[in-house]
């Protein structure tokens, strides 16, 4: 009840204050005027009793005045005040305004868009219904990971009977050639786009409704083949369909076979892989047709779903674990060959939260530590951006002490001149971090806009969402208090005799201040030394990157991805058609030669591994059971230019039917047979080293490379030729006489001349394809250096902003020294001196914390140590240069002093 | 002149009193300064220009009502009289004053 009266009042005075304040006055005044009434009858003259009145009363606007400060609300009309009072001070210096507004804008900025990077990938839950309560289940490789797929059958005997549950989906990510059909429908050519298989449960499970349109029926779940109906992206209808609503019930063509669009997924759906944008979805019963020998529904040891279930209300974690432990104990006992790994232990299933499953487990340690650094960055440049504008704010400060002095001596509280300095403080940050939300928007835009040479779509929903707006307004008020609480404090204790007096040429006046400030301007030089050698590693990294061996020749190489199954090939045709393709594109004028692979090496996301078992060979206790491998056409080491050391490339005689051929590398020998020769060895394909499995003879030995990644040791690695081991998607190597890029084009065409309704993707240089390998250092430099140099500058300000400062109030000082005979070098020294003092005192701060930071980098970082010291010292001369800079041009100035204008200078 | 009390008892107590006055009647600022000051035979003598803070404070807070009339002497006054919550709020306050001066009595008591 008193609660509502007092919200009345403050709306009441709020908007009727005129009315309020009027009637307040005359209630005074008429309480004064019975007291004046009150003195006269009882005697006293009519001057006598106004005075009496007036003392007992106290004065109309001082009662006034009081009363106004006990109403509801009156805590908000100061605020309004400082608000206003201190958006008049800021307009009045509108440089001063601009540089803290920008400087905040950029910290603000770099941090938003950072954190929202980190919201797209790790903080933002699926959307649909009730994200808490899925839970990611995997069931473990044959070769031991925990985080591999599951097979249909799994998935039914994990769905049906199982109480915990209220839910489960399977799916399975799969490029798809998508073509229209029909009349009216877009010419386009056939597309490559990514999908995802899944189960019917897989849009009313989630809670995503498509619209227009509907998800899966119960029927469409049933009967493999019976029912091609697929459901879109919204960016897919956006993009080829130009959002056109009639596209329900129309007809596409997916991998050349017929289905109908039956609806489309709400926007910012983009499938259950974060980071892997799915442009459609199809029934898995219709993946028969949708993609024409993908692995068997029916096959109980398949790997290729993911499995996602929706725990029943009320249900654990660690119940439905315990559960799932049981299930993989009967399903271990019930199908013994396709639950139990190559080193004969059981398979596992392993149930993870969805909050901990939005990154692909096995991915998340590296993507978490990227994150990681990128904040750190982005935090140690809003800690120097705050550093900077808190010194711009203490240099106001002193130009306003007598102002503060003044109002000080007037009455005014410390704490409400503190208030108001905090006022000051948290306007610059309020503008600076929306400043900085813009920013950080237009940044986002920038990054959605690169493209990075993957094979796969990579999409990120980079949306400004409340997380992101609640995390900048956090920073907003960190920063507010970080600039405004040094200056607000050391403003407010203003020595009011020596500040009321002229002296700004006092010699030491304001020493504190000064202090504080060089303070600061050394936490400046000390952080951007720390940002700066961070990515002055990466910078090496990168540039040592050039150096490593890779074990083939990448220049003049072209590569381009053909997926023959997606149009439907049989082996056969395949076949023909990689002969064909060969001979045709070996003709075309400035090709050398050309070869096909299943992949090329170092390609960040792809790579097969294999188990296999050698005779004699008993695995070390914690060896991996499989290895890489690569299935390649004649002439790939040729084309590639990879050395063979013993033995033979693959020939001719390695066709279909012959003796089955495998060439290893030089680790892979060192490995399996030490001190032996290789050649002539044999292996077996598969873990199980079933005697059924044909027996492979090492006919060469070829040189080590680098496979996965560039910093990787040596590891083994073995081909296997593509006569006798088909693959139906392969990647077409080209070596040209002279520059590669111009060869794109004529190498696609001879493609599209042999089948032109066959989607040739990923077409690249192999240069570029490198750059691949080298995207995430190169990231992390460029992001780590943009930050550094942005750090650099601002500490460069504040240390000429200190320089300057001193010089200024040193005038005299330096007049008379001069006129004392002083040369003007010893002046530029003195003051050179002390601006490199500061950046000294930084510098020896900063390097070993830069050395305990930078060893955290050191799983990142290739062919360059974290405490590197060529990029250490390199660093420190960079910066002291720059702090030289900085400081000469006021030292300069002040060596140009005339001593008389100096000694009269106030 | 002013009572001397700590301004934190002062609050209280002057809240307590002002609502006590109007309890007897409805009366005006300088008449309310004027009660308590005959009520507590000149122990209290609060200025008017005190008693106005603590007048709008509870009138806001929904305790008091106010409106213009005329005064003895025949001249305007703003009038405030205890509204209904005023009045519950009068019971409780006067039950904890009760309560507060027993025990500091029996705390004096001791011997």
């Amino acid at each position: 009840m008193p609660a509502l009266s007092r919200a009345r009042s403050l709306l009441r005075n709020w908007f009727r204050r005129r009315h309020v304040d009027r009637e307040l006055e005359a209630e005074v005044n008429a309480c004064l005027d019975q007291l004046i009434a009150e003195k006269q009858a009882a005697g006293l003259s009519p001057t006598e009793a106004l005075r009496a009145a007036r003392l007992e009363l106290g004065g109309v606007p001082q009662v006034v005045e009081q009363v106004r400060e006990v109403r509801a609300g009156s805590t908000a009309e100061t605020v309004w005040q400082d608000i206003r009072y201190g958006m008049r001070g800021l307009r009045r210096s509108p440089a001063f305004t601009a540089v803290a507004v920008l400087t905040l804008a950029l910290g603000i900025g770099a941090t938003a868009a950072i954190f929202s990077l980190i919201d797209a990938a790790l903080l933002r839950p699926l959307p649909g219904d009730r994200p808490d309560e899925l839970v990611a289940i995997y069931t473990s490789d044959y070769s031991g990971p925990l985080y591999g797929g599951s097979s249909y059958p799994d998935y039914v005997d994990f769905r049906d009977g199982n109480e915990l549950l209220a839910g489960l989906v399977a799916y399975r990510p799969t490029p798809l050639s998508l073509g229209a059909d029909g009349p009216g429908a877009p010419s386009a050519a056939s597309e490559r786009v990514f999908g995802e298989i899944v189960s019917g449960s897989y849009f009313s499970m989630l809670g995503v409704r498509p619209r227009p349109g509907r998800g899966f029926l119960p029927d469409e779940d049933r009967t493999p083949g019976t029912h091609p109906v697929v459901v879109l992206s919204h960016g897919l209808w956006q993009r080829r369909f130009a959002g056109d609503p009639t596209v329900i019930g129309r007809s596409v063509r997916l991998n050349g076979h017929p289905f109908t669009v039956v609806g489309v997924a709400p926007r910012g759906f983009s499938g259950l892989l974060r980071g892997f944008a799915a442009d459609l979805w199809v029934p898995m019963m219709m993946q028969g047709q949708a993609v024409p020998g993908s692995e068997d529904l029916t096959e109980r040891g398949a790997r290729g779903l993911l499995v996602m279930g929706r725990l029943r209300p009320g249900v654990t974690i660690e119940q439905a674990r315990s559960r799932f432990q049981a299930i993989a104990a009967e399903l271990h006992r019930a199908h013994r060959d396709s639950w139990t790994d190559v080193r004969g232990r059981p398979r596992a299933i392993t149930l993870v939260a969805e909050s901990d499953a939005r990154i692909f487990p096995q991915a998340r340690g590296p993507v978490v530590a990227f994150m990681a650094l990128f904040m750190t960055a982005v935090g140690l440049v809003l800690l120097i951006a705050c550093a900077s504008v808190a010194n711009l704010l203490l240099a106001r400060a002193s130009a306003r002490r007598k102002e503060l002095a003044v109002r000080f001596a007037l009455g005014a509280r410390r704490a409400r001149l503190v208030r108001q300095l905090l006022t000051e403080s948290s306007i610059l940050a309020s503008l600076g971090g929306i400043a900085g939300l813009c920013l950080a928007m237009w940044g986002l835009d920038l990054l959605m806009a690169f493209k990075p040479p993957v094979p796969v779509p990579v999409a990120l929903d980079l949306g400004v969402g409340w997380r992101v707006i609640a995390f900048t307004a956090g920073v907003t008020l960190l920063s507010t208090l970080l600039i405004g609480a040094t200056p607000a404090l050391a403003a407010s204790r203003p020595d009011l005799a020596t500040a009321l007096k002229d002296d700004t040429g006092a010699v030491g006046a304001g020493g504190r201040r000064v202090r504080l400030r060089r303070a600061l301007v050394v936490a400046q030089v000390t952080l951007s030394l720390v940002l700066l050698i961070g990515s002055g590693l990466f910078l090496r990294s990168l540039q040592r990157a050039g150096a490593i061996a890779l074990g083939f020749d990448p220049r003049n190489l072209v590569a381009m991805s053909v997926d023959l199954q997606l149009q439907g090939y049989e082996e056969a045709r395949g076949r023909d058609f990689y002969r064909q393709l060969l001979e045709r594109v070996r003709a075309l004028p400035g090709v050398t030669s050309a070869s096909l692979a299943t992949q090329l090496p170092l390609g960040l996301f792809s790579g097969t591994r294999r188990g296999i078992t050698i005779a004699g060979h008993a695995a070390l206790p914690g060896e991996d059971p499989e290895v890489d491998t690569a299935t390649v056409g004649p002439d790939y080491f040729e084309t590639l230019r990879i050395p063979i050391v013993r033995g033979r490339a693959f020939g001719k005689r390695d066709a279909p039917g012959a003796p089955g051929a495998v060439i290893v590398n030089q680790a892979f020998a060192r490995r399996y047979w030490p001190g032996r020769d290789a050649l002539g060895q044999h292996i077996q394909l598969g873990g199980g080293g079933d005697p059924g499995t044909p027996s492979l003879e090492v006919v060469g030995v070829a040189a080590d490379g680098k496979y996965v990644t560039l910093g990787e040791d040596p590891r083994p690695f073995f081909y296997l030729p593509l006569d006798q081991d088909y693959a139906s998607s392969a990647t077409l190597v080209v070596r040209t006489a002279s520059d590669a890029g111009a060869a794109i084009s004529s190498v696609q065409s001879a493609v599209h001349e042999l089948d032109p309704n066959l989607p040739v993707y990923d077409a690249k240089t192999v240069t570029d394809h490198l750059a691949l390998s080298l995207l995430p250092a190169r990231m992390a430099g460029a992001v780590l250096g943009i930050f550094g140099l942005v750090a650099l500058a601002l500490a460069a300000l504040g240390l000429y902003g200190v320089v300057a400062y001193s010089v200024s109030q040193r005038t005299r000082e330096i007049g008379v020294r001069l006129a004392l005979g002083a040369r003007r070098r010893d002046i530029l020294h003195l003051i050179v001196g002390e601006g490199l003092r500061l950046t000294a005192l930084g510098v020896a701060l900063g390097l070993p914390l830069a050395a305990a930071a930078t060893r955290l980098l050191s799983g990142l970082l290739y062919g360059v140590s974290a405490s590197d010291p060529v990029t250490f010292a390199a660093i420190t001369i960079l910066l002291v240069a720059v702090a030289l800079l900085a400081c000469s041009l006021p030292a300069w100035r002040a060596a140009r002093v005339e001593p008389m204008t100096a000694l009269h200078h106030e | 002149m002013a009572p001397r009390e700590s301004p934190e008892l002062l609050q209280g107590t002057l809240d307590l009193m002002v609502l006590k006055t109007l309890a007897l009647g409805a009366n005006h600022g300088l008449g309310v300064a004027r009660r308590i000051q005959e009520l507590t035979r000149g122990t209290f003598h609060p200025l008017p220009g005190s008693l106005f803070p603590a007048l709008h404070r509870l009138e806001e807070s929904g305790f008091l009502a106010s409106e213009w009339g005329a005064s003895e002497n025949r001249r305007r006054a703003k009038y405030y009289t205890l509204t209904r919550a005023g009045r519950r709020r009068l019971e409780t306050e006067e039950a904890s004053w009760d309560r507060i001066a027993t025990a500091i009595r029996l705390v004096l008591a001791a011997t």
